[in-house]
């Protein structure tokens, strides 16, 4: 890939200020639920209350006797309109999800009926009044329960309980079981957790008044795919659509779906020719958005006596609730364990076998790490294990089964490109060195310190191949950027990527400053809009500065080129000579033969008699950058020390270190503040996060008392250290890192506990409650609390 | 999560309160520091058709006594913790205050609205049974004492009437050598208790001449070991002899289990908890003047 890089990098790899920060802190921000329209009318949704029913009836006279003026509309209205989120993989089970339930609910929350009145409040009073009434059926609860013989299906024409059933194997597996002096099977858990972006969802959506447009305002991580997907449901031409990310309060890849949410609300504002605001709440979203995880790993290693690993095999189990997700399937979390396990470890023989199992639960989707987190639980602790059990270091364990040289391809077949692995446990061991020793020498007899330690790495930026492998409705991974500089020598940026925190307005105005000459502070950097932006997939997956901000970097480059070329021949010099830096264009150590951009630019588009010889007038480029065909492999160590109380079972997060390589660094604070961020949700995962659900398919954590997310008081400060691996195979060597945070805390507080306790920990959240149950496997423990 | 529609009065008065009550009965709810109130009305969980505000009333006054403390009904949680006179006196209330929430939640909520809301495991409830207090309940033209042990009746339930509302807590201090301590354990600073202790011990010399213990996690409501607290008197307060109080308090008690515990671990930390909470108000014991 060849790829013109600046002269001198001025911005890139500079600590400049996130220029999206003042509004964002001074409350100047949009959000959807700011945005007022004239006649809006405002939607609630009655959503089912059983987790699995037959719809008897739908009683709305009370609400006509007590709103007259209140519109409602049903599954009936609306159809068969709905979510069709499936692949052409022989084993999948087809399903779609209605947009209002019609003859069945299948999970708690699910929309049963939409009620509309003018304002907020009245419309919740008003939804109150719809009467629905159940047969209930019986509930699919769990794992077990949907996959036990003579179990209900969960669609009609369904076989079994399974969305998804596929084995992924490389290798001679049963040679390497042959061969191991040791097989080592241990099964891991990990739960069901919420996503929980600060902000809600949110759409609201109206017709123009010709009729002809349908605007769709979003709080989505992907315009361009939602715009697709309800051209394609609603049968409208996709010119005539508009979706408008405006500013996006987080999304942690929750919001990168379109919802039965979104086409409703597209739907009623077509049908009542009014627009329609639909606001999510808080409730809903922990009830009725996606909910993340839920796992159960089998996983057996055949190693050698000196722990080499040979082969390993993996049974992975993913309770996917109640529907396929689009764009993402159900077969996403499953899928993305099968294929990753093998992580930064040189194993000659796989086989995987992963299955989604349909529940009476809240779908699975995608949430931050997507199958990562609770990958590398398993393979990182099952790496302690192996250790624990053969005696040997679990460093040098790891280190016996790195991969040793660049670029590898593993035995699924994926290529990984140049890493820091073997560097990053390094520099790991020499920073938790004192806390290793302040572990074998506990200070009080109740008190137990222990250090843990996840490796793992992230494929990233992955290009099109890797998504046309899945089959699944994302079929592409390209990225996109349209730059424009304007007759002032300003610059605009317009991506198809929406920023819900990423930084893209700063990164991406560091990179075509660079290329350009000018200041960051001279480009505006727009985003989530389909009406100004090149077609894109969205921001999600750890691809937005790689591939979005590769493709700016690019689009930069065209019209650097042709600024150069106008320079080069208004200068009389050869364009290689040429260099664009602090507003000029300037020949190379003669600073006298110098041009403003801005003079360049004028010419271009305003006298454009100055331009040489069949040069087009413009300075507007657009580039299209797809990723390397199995991405680019981003690697991290990560270090919690944690203390135990043996007599409480309460356990307190002493200190945690990130040693991290995403290639090259376009702005540190945001990449610090990236890994901080995730990390602090790996750690909800480890010690907190559980969306818990009854035997009725209840969900009984829907509230912020009850789901417990990480809060500051109870965080160590994150210390974050840097390698810089440029990636051979990206533009400018970048790698992809918005998800890495959030994979490896739940395996290395894993890991640190049972360093402190000696006994091994296969389930998360890890609650006081299980510590005290971890600390009754000790050996028998004095009287008196130690 | 808006709340159903409700009618708003704010009080001028005690009195003007009680009869806004009287007047609306069961339909009425009183707002103070609507910590817990206000989130329930947006859940819907509360549905008053009427609010009588009277956050605004001057019912935040600290009184300290001779063997007593009244707190005015609207005393926020942050003065338990900020009071001089409590810090001095009495530091087991702000010890306890503490572990209520966060810094915004102590600013707004109040020591009337606690007791009054009853949550099975809320501080200020449990420092009320603690210290043997009482509260008064204003009605029209009354006020009449509750008891703490009799004012909860199960989780947010308690014999207060419709038409009462809490103007003052007492609480009763001992009047010679004595050293409390309040402990609590939950999976985030700040949240609801899994389980919490609070103790206070009397002692002449070495001697433990009374001793208090209450339990937070055991039953829905806060309950008084009073077995264990009759065991201690008499005794040199030893570290076995603590961890045999913890053991006897925890074993009398029932326990519940939910998604956060088991009914085993909160026993467990009952027990724990009143071991170390009785050596620690045992050991300020014979530090205090």
């Amino acid at each position: 890939m060849t790829d013109r890089t600046p002269h001198q990098p001025r911005f890139v790899g500079a600590r400049i200020l996130r220029l999206e920060d003042p509004r964002l802190v001074s409350g100047q921000a949009r959000h959807v639920d700011d945005l007022v329209l004239p006649g809006m009318l405002h939607l609630r949704l009655v959503r089912s209350q059983l987790a699995h029913a037959t719809l008897a009836s739908i009683d709305v006279s009370a609400l006509h006797a007590g709103f007259p003026d209140a519109l409602v509309f049903t599954g009936q209205d609306i159809g068969a309109l709905g979510i069709r989120a499936n692949s052409d993989l022989p084993s999948v089970q087809p399903c779609v999800q209605p947009i209002l339930a019609r003859e069945r609910v299948r999970f708690v929350g699910e929309p049963v009926a939409a009620v509309l009145t003018t304002d907020s409040y009245s419309v919740e009073d008003a939804a109150e009044t719809v009467f629905v009434d159940y047969d209930a059926l019986p509930v699919l609860a769990d794992i077990e329960t949907a996959l036990a013989p003579g179990a209900p299906a969960m669609f009609e024409n369904w076989r079994g309980n399974l969305f998804i059933e596929q084995s992924r194997t490389g290798g001679d597996i049963a040679a390497a079981r042959a061969r191991a002096r040791h097989v080592i099977r241990r099964t891991y858990r990990n739960q069901r957790q919420a996503g929980v972006p600060m902000e809600c969802r949110g759409v609201i959506a109206a017709l123009d008044p010709t009729g002809r447009i349908l605007t769709v305002w979003s709080s989505t991580q992907i315009p361009h795919l939602m715009r697709t997907y309800l051209a394609q449901e609603l049968n409208w031409q996709e010119n005539r659509i508009h979706v408008i990310a405006p500013e996006v309060g987080g999304g942690f890849g929750v919001k990168g779906h379109v919802f039965a949410e979104d086409v409703l609300v597209a739907w009623l504002a077509i049908r009542t020719r009014r627009p329609i605001k639909w606001i999510e709440d808080r409730r809903e979203h922990l009830i009725a958005s996606i909910h993340a995880r839920e796992h159960v790993h089998v996983l057996e290693a055949y190693v050698t006596a000196e722990g080499k690993i040979l082969g390993l095999k993996a049974d992975i189990t993913v309770d996917v609730g109640a529907y396929s997700v689009w764009p993402f399937t159900a077969a996403s979390d499953p899928g993305m364990v099968a294929k990753v396990l093998p992580g930064p470890y040189d194993i000659a023989a796989y086989e995987a076998t992963y299955r989604a199992v349909a529940t009476n639960k809240c779908p699975i989707g995608t949430y931050r790490g997507v199958g990562r987190p609770a990958a590398v639980f398993s393979q990182e602790r099952l790496m302690n294990e192996i250790a624990i059990e053969l005696g040997i270091d679990p460093i040098t364990l790891r280190e016996r089964n790195l991969i040793g040289q660049f670029p590898y391809t593993n035995i699924l077949g994926y290529t990984y490109d140049k890493g820091s692995y073997a560097e990053s446990l390094v520099k790991i061991r020499e920073l938790v060195a004192p806390d290793v020793e302040r572990a074998r020498k506990p200070e009080k007899p109740h008190i137990r310190i222990g250090v843990g330690l996840a490796l793992f790495l992230e494929q990233t930026a992955h290009g099109t191949p890797d998504f046309v492998r899945r089959r699944s409705p994302i079929e592409t991974g390209y990225e996109s950027a349209k730059v424009e500089m304007h007759p002032d020598a300003t610059v605009s940026v317009d991506s198809g990527l929406q920023c819900h925190g990423q930084g893209h307005e700063t990164t991406f105005a560091q990179l075509v400053a660079d290329q350009l000459g000018i200041l960051p502070a001279d480009i505006l950097v727009r985003h989530g809009n389909t009406v100004t932006s090149p077609y894109s997939v969205g921001t999600w997956g750890s691809r937005g500065i790689t591939l979005g901000g590769g493709a700016a970097h690019r689009a930069a480059g065209i019209i650097r080129d042709k600024l150069i070329a106008i320079a080069a021949q208004h200068l009389q010099a050869r364009p290689e000579t040429i260099e664009l830096a602090d507003r000029q264009a300037r020949v190379k150590g003669d600073p006298t033969r110098a041009i403003g951009v801005e003079t360049l630019a004028r010419w271009a588009q305003r006298n454009v008699e100055n331009l040489p010889p069949g040069m087009e007038p413009g300075l507007i480029a657009i580039s299209f950058v797809d990723g390397p065909p199995d991405g680019s492999y981003t690697n991290a160590v990560h270090a919690a020390v944690v203390e135990i109380d043996l007599s409480t079972g309460q356990i307190k997060l002493k200190r945690f270190v990130v040693v991290e390589d995403c290639g090259t660094i376009v702005n540190p604070m945001i990449v610090d503040g990236q890994v901080r961020g995730g990390v602090v949700q790996g750690i909800g995962s480890a010690l907190w996060e559980h969306f818990v659900y009854d035997k009725d398919g209840q969900p009984l954590t829907t509230n912020f008392a009850d789901y417990l997310l990480p809060s500051a008081p109870g965080l160590p400060d994150i210390e974050v250290h840097h390698i810089q691996t440029p990636s051979p195979v990206t533009p400018l060597g970048m790698k992809g890192l918005g998800e890495g945070g959030a994979i490896g805390p739940a395996a290395a507080i894993a890991n640190a506990v049972e360093n402190a306790l000696g006994v091994p920990v296969q389930e998360t959240p890890i609650t006081p409650s299980r510590v005290w149950e971890l600390i009754k496997k000790r050996k028998p423990i004095a009287a008196g609390g130690v | 999560m808006k709340p159903s529609a409700f009618k708003y009065v704010r009080a001028g008065s005690v009195e003007h309160a009680c009869a806004l009550l009287a007047e609306h009965g069961e339909d009425a709810r009183l707002l103070a520091g609507g910590q817990s109130l206000v989130a329930m009305m947006n859940l819907r969980l509360a549905r008053p058709s009427v609010l009588i505000d009277i956050g605004r009333l001057a019912l935040a006054d600290i009184a300290i006594g001779t063997g007593s403390v009244r707190l005015g009904a609207l005393t926020r949680h942050r003065m338990l913790i900020e009071h001089l006179g409590l810090r001095r006196m009495a530091p087991v209330f702000g010890e306890t205050a503490r572990y209520i929430a966060h810094p915004t939640i102590r600013n707004h909520g109040t020591a009337g609205g606690s007791v009054a809301h009853a949550d099975p495991t809320a501080e200020i409830p449990g420092l009320l049974v603690l210290l043997d207090g009482h509260v008064d309940a204003a009605s029209q033209g009354s006020v009449r004492q509750i008891q703490g042990r009799e004012l909860f009746r199960g989780a947010f339930s308690t014999s207060l009437k419709p038409q009462e509302m809490i103007s003052a807590l007492h609480f009763r201090i001992p009047a010679g050598r004595w050293g409390g301590n309040f402990l609590e354990l939950a999976e985030r600073v700040g949240d609801f208790a899994l389980a919490a202790v609070g103790a206070v011990v009397e002692r002449d010399g070495e001697q433990v001449t009374g001793a208090r213990i209450v339990l937070l996690g055991a039953e829905s409501v806060p309950v008084r070991a009073s077995a264990a607290e009759a065991s201690l008197v008499g005794e040199r307060l030893t570290e076995s002899v603590a961890a045999q109080a913890g053991a006897a308090a925890a074993a009398a008690q029932r326990c519940y289990g939910d998604v956060r515990a088991s009914a085993g671990y909160r026993r467990h930390l009952l027990s724990e908890l009143t071991r170390r909470a009785l050596l620690t108000a045992y050991a300020r014991a014979g530090a205090a003047a």
